[in-house]
């Protein structure tokens, strides 16, 4: 098995590649419940993505005023109501999904490489000075529930979306380095990476070349099913207003002002709640799917 | 004797672990960009009120030192420092509030555990019957909902749509609060035998427990149904049952104990981090705990709460963490002799 | 088909169920032990070995569905034994050994804990032994582990099972097994799992033990080599069919079925590792089996009628039996 890993070559050719996807996709799409949630990510993506197009008043997305149509509980003109400036509750709710979007991709963009690294090197060096530091570094991050630690730096900075975004990070990078130090330190003692060792490849080449490719199915697990924790942490923070600020929607506000005017207002409230559960779920069911396609075991 | 070895080794890494916490939540509160002596007083202070309460708060002092100080009255006196928001000491707020966050965090674990262990535990035993499909789709949706959007469904659904449950406080008006013994008001009116007041604040406490442990409940359900139904056709359990071995004790006495070990290592970090989900929750109704007092610390960037409140919960986490260790090396031998074996 | 028999399988079918349908494993599997007899099952991995003998113990997983068939232990049927006769069968009746020793055991209980657990309810039928004490479950389980010829007995019933070695499990387990009274012992390929350096001496201790208290015994194993050494009479099982029963030297003299051959042509190959190199082909597909034959596929002696109907078990000599329309005067 290491044998062959060690003579396998640098890239896989596109056939190889493509073969190793249907692979994938099959075992994703034997799931039914899995394919539900692709197709939801698929549609959420969508929507935010055409947001402009699709919302049917895209100018009520920002600061817009009608009290004229304020407060006008679910009709024909606007499915999700108006709220009490007489914004169209649907509208600023398709919109606000690109920010509770960004926020997932831009967390986990920023913190997968980082704490990958961390982890990785940490790993690599295990029982060295170096993995103590740095694990030691971790531990301090991971002793608070990550809500608290994420809230009291998105306070800190200015709110906007791109704080709420770090805020969220700094709470949660060290969950990557601990994965992958877990991966790094079990790996770095296979027969390949020692075999690596005795021809004398540099530590880079085995880091990034021998260990990190064998990391890489459960850091995409973790990835794909972070998608859902991270969009609920944005969504905590713009409730209390520590996030994307008005008049930009923003799922959490959304529904935080709402609550203000239950229950006349029900709808102002109710629906963006409901869009939030919608999004997480769908990111959950479509990040099983992922995990059950990317574990070894054979069902 | 290791045992006792292994515990002290975390207890002296855990002080290590909250000694960089009260560095980091230190540095993050000083970064705040403004004026924290000049927020706290108002744009119409004089500016010699000001300077005072800077030199007060050492804020005039270079930010290793104003930690040293900080440090020491801490572990001297027990001093936190003063709270801007309240004017008191930080330590003497926590002491208030802390009772009524621990009373709602109690109950929502309570109903967190035995909800989630029982759920999981049936859906396991009867598998693929209505329990078992019933507790799916919660786990799925009580995963996937924050706990404030279950907090103000509840509020829509129970305080108005059909008004059995108070939405706001911890007591309704005109309700005296019990004398204080614990701080925790059902406990202290069962004390002091007020069965009216104790009914009372068990209903305020209802909603936000509940949905403070859905997220919880629905993990633990999760984890316990799977890593029993695992173990239920495993060869240990099928040798049992051949051997004439009553399933009732196979069951009560071997399954339960192995299969529970997963839910027991997540189960108290997810109740700790109550006290973190609180800080919303608590917000939503207006109920006068710790969480909330972290709050509203935060957003009105009263420094010296800030850390007050966050050194107390990683503490809180922290030990809880070590707790679940011992409780699993206690519960599984393979944790306790291997590792003592390295 | 005698009335001493003391187990007798008649006829059984078994199926599982998975998300593409119906596994057929078992068609019409019939077999018999009689009072003190050894006897083997021989059968490549996946032949349905473990599925027969699990529904005599009636504990098959519970995805299994049983068609047709019935089992008698002492002339009780099993499959629809009342709680009681099914305890007595669990209790006092058989016993068995199961394959990985490692994962027979629970791993965070000690094998004290486990073995005297199995005692406590193999005594409990006993009605001279309504009040258990505990000094005698751990006499008993002491004795039951020395006769397993395991050193320092007192340290093993306080180990848990992951600090003895995989050949002291699976010790246990026959100590286990043999603890209390039984008149059948179940030894589902005990070895297989083990060290080959442990494999015969594990062997020779259940058939020792087996032959001391004089109870019958069924091997499963997937080596005729095994098989010849401990059993009286051998069973030649294929995907979920018995194709050929005889006594042994008659199988190894003069083997029937094309199966039969073929097995014993690599008897000298044999590594424990398993057979298939020596027949070319694989077990067939239990989703879809053949209609006739199941070994028609693999067959090098196959005939039309193989195709369309399966062969039933016919004796051809005294005591000889097999299924194969080679030997059927009827056959084409």
């Amino acid at each position: 098995m290491e044998v062959r890993k060690m003579k396998m070559p640098k890239a896989m050719d596109f056939s190889q590649k493509w073969d190793n996807f249907k692979r994938l996709s099959h075992k994703f799409s034997r799931s039914r419940i899995s394919l539900v949630g692709l197709f939801s990510v698929v549609i959420i993506i969508t929507l935010a993505i055409f947001a402009p197009l699709i919302a049917p008043y895209p100018e009520h997305a920002g600061a817009f005023v009608d009290y004229a149509h304020a407060s006008i509980p679910p009709c024909r003109e606007h499915l999700f109501g108006t709220d009490i400036m007489g914004r169209d509750v649907l509208s600023r709710t398709i919109f606000a999904l690109r920010g509770a979007l960004l926020m997932a991709i831009g967390v986990i963009g920023i913190v997968t490489p980082i704490g990958v690294i961390v982890g990785l090197v940490a790993g690599y060096n295990s029982g060295s000075l170096v993995d103590t530091i740095l694990m030691r570094i971790s531990d301090v991050f991971l002793a608070l529930p990550s809500l608290v630690l994420a809230l009291a730096v998105a306070a800190v900075l200015r709110p906007t979306l791109f704080n709420a975004m770090l805020a969220v990070c700094v709470s949660w990078w060290p969950w990557y380095a601990r994965l992958t130090y877990g991966l790094a330190s079990s790996i770095r003692n296979e027969t390949f990476v020692q075999a690596a060792q005795v021809i004398g490849a540099s530590h880079f080449h085995i880091i990034f070349k021998e260990v990190l490719p064998n990391c890489l199915s459960s850091i995409f697990t973790k990835m794909a099913l972070d998608v859902g924790w991270v969009i609920l942490i944005g969504a905590s923070l713009s409730f209390v207003g520590l996030g994307e600020q008005p008049p930009t929607p923003a799922l959490g506000t959304m529904v935080a002002d709402g609550a203000r005017y239950l229950p006349e207002l029900w709808w102002v409230c109710v629906f963006p709640a409901l869009v939030i559960v919608w999004m997480i779920l769908s990111f959950n069911l479509f990040g099983d799917g992922v995990r059950d396609a990317l574990s070894p075991e054979e069902a | 004797m290791n045992m006792v070895f292994f515990i002290l080794r975390r207890l002296a890494l855990a002080i290590l672990v909250l000694f960089g916490l009260s560095i980091l939540i230190f540095i993050i509160a000083r970064v705040i960009p403004g004026d924290p002596a000049r927020m706290a007083l108002g744009p119409r202070a004089p500016e010699y009120a000001i300077e005072n309460l800077r030199k007060q708060m050492y804020l005039d002092k270079p930010i290793y030192e104003q930690y040293y100080i900080w440090v020491k009255n801490f572990l001297t006196k027990g001093d936190l420092g003063i709270s801007l928001l309240t004017r008191r000491p930080v330590q003497e707020d926590i002491k208030e509030f802390f009772p009524a966050t621990l009373e709602l965090v109690i109950v929502s674990g309570i109903f967190m555990a035995v909800t989630g262990i029982l759920l999981g535990v049936v859906s396991a035993r009867y598998r693929e019957s209505w329990v078992d499909s019933f507790t799916r789709v919660l786990a799925y949706f009580g995963i996937a909902t924050p706990s404030f959007v279950w907090l103000v469904l509840f509020i829509l659904l129970f305080g108005y749509v059909w008004p059995i449950l108070p939405t706001v406080g911890r007591l309704s008006r005109g309700i005296t609060p019990p004398l204080h013994i614990t701080g925790m008001f059902t406990i202290d009116s069962l004390l002091t035998g007020n069965w009216r007041t104790f009914w009372d604040a068990l209903l305020h406490l209802i909603m936000p427990a509940i949905a403070l442990a859905m997220g919880g409940l629905s993990q633990a359900a999760r984890i316990t149904r799977s890593s029993m139904a695992d173990h239920m056709d495993k060869d240990y359990v099928t040798l049992l049952s051949a051997f004439g071995v009553p399933n009732r004790s196979i069951f009560m006495k071997y399954l339960l104990k192995f299969s529970l070990i997963p839910t027991i290592s997540i189960l108290p970090l997810d109740i700790a981090a109550l006290f973190a989900n609180g800080f919303i929750a608590e917000t939503v109704v207006n109920y006068p705990g710790l969480s909330r007092y972290g709050m509203s610390a935060i957003l009105n960037k009263d420094l010296n709460a800030i850390v007050g409140v966050i050194i107390v919960l990683g503490a809180i986490y922290t030990l809880v963490t070590i707790l679940i260790d011992i409780i699993v090396a206690y519960l599984d031998p393979r944790v306790r002799l291997i590792r003592r074996a390295t | 088909m005698s009335e001493i028999n003391l187990l007798h399988i008649e006829n059984l079918s078994v199926s599982y169920r998975i998300y593409r349908g119906l596994l057929k494993v078992l068609d019409g599997v019939s077999l018999e032990v009689r009072p003190g007899e050894k006897v083997a099952l021989v059968g490549e991995t996946g032949c349905g070995k473990t599925t027969t003998v699990k529904s005599i113990l009636n504990i098959l997983p519970r995805q299994a569905i049983i068609h047709r068939g019935k089992v008698f232990f002492k002339g009780k049927d099993v499959l629809r034994a009342s709680d009681s006769d099914l305890n007595y069968l669990r209790r006092r009746g058989v016993s068995m050994i199961f394959q990985d020793p490692t994962a027979s055991l629970f791993p965070i209980f000690t094998v004290g804990d486990q073995i005297s657990t199995v005692i406590r309810a193999a005594l409990s039928e006993d009605a001279n032994n309504t009040q258990l004490k505990e000094s005698s479950l751990f006499e008993t389980a002491l004795k039951a582990l020395r006769a397993a010829s395991l050193p320092d007995p007192e340290r093993i019933l306080r180990s848990y099972p992951f600090q003895l070695s995989g050949g002291m499990r699976q010790r246990v387990c026959i100590a286990m097994a043999l603890a209390t009274p039984r008149e059948l012992l179940i030894a589902d390929e005990p070895t297989t799992n083990l060290d080959v350096t442990i494999q015969d001496q594990v062997l020779r201790l259940i058939s020792n033990m087996v032959a001391e208290k004089n109870i019958s015994l069924i091997l499963i194993t997937h080596s005729l080599g095994v098989a010849r050494e401990i059993a009286d009479r051998i069973y030649i099982m294929y995907a979920g069919s018995i194709i050929e029963m005889s006594q042994t030297d008659d199988l190894f003299e003069n083997p029937l079925h094309p199966y039969s051959r073929a097995l014993l042509n690599c008897v000298p190959k044999l590594t424990g590792e398993g057979i298939g190199q020596g027949v070319p082909g694989h077990l067939p597909d239990y989703l879809n089996p053949p209609l006739g034959c199941r070994f028609e596929p693999r067959c090098p002696k196959s005939m039309p009628i193989c195709k369309k109907i399966k062969p039933s078990l016919k004796e051809v000599a005294k005591g000889h039996f097999v299924s194969c329309f080679l030997y059927d005067s009827l056959g084409g």
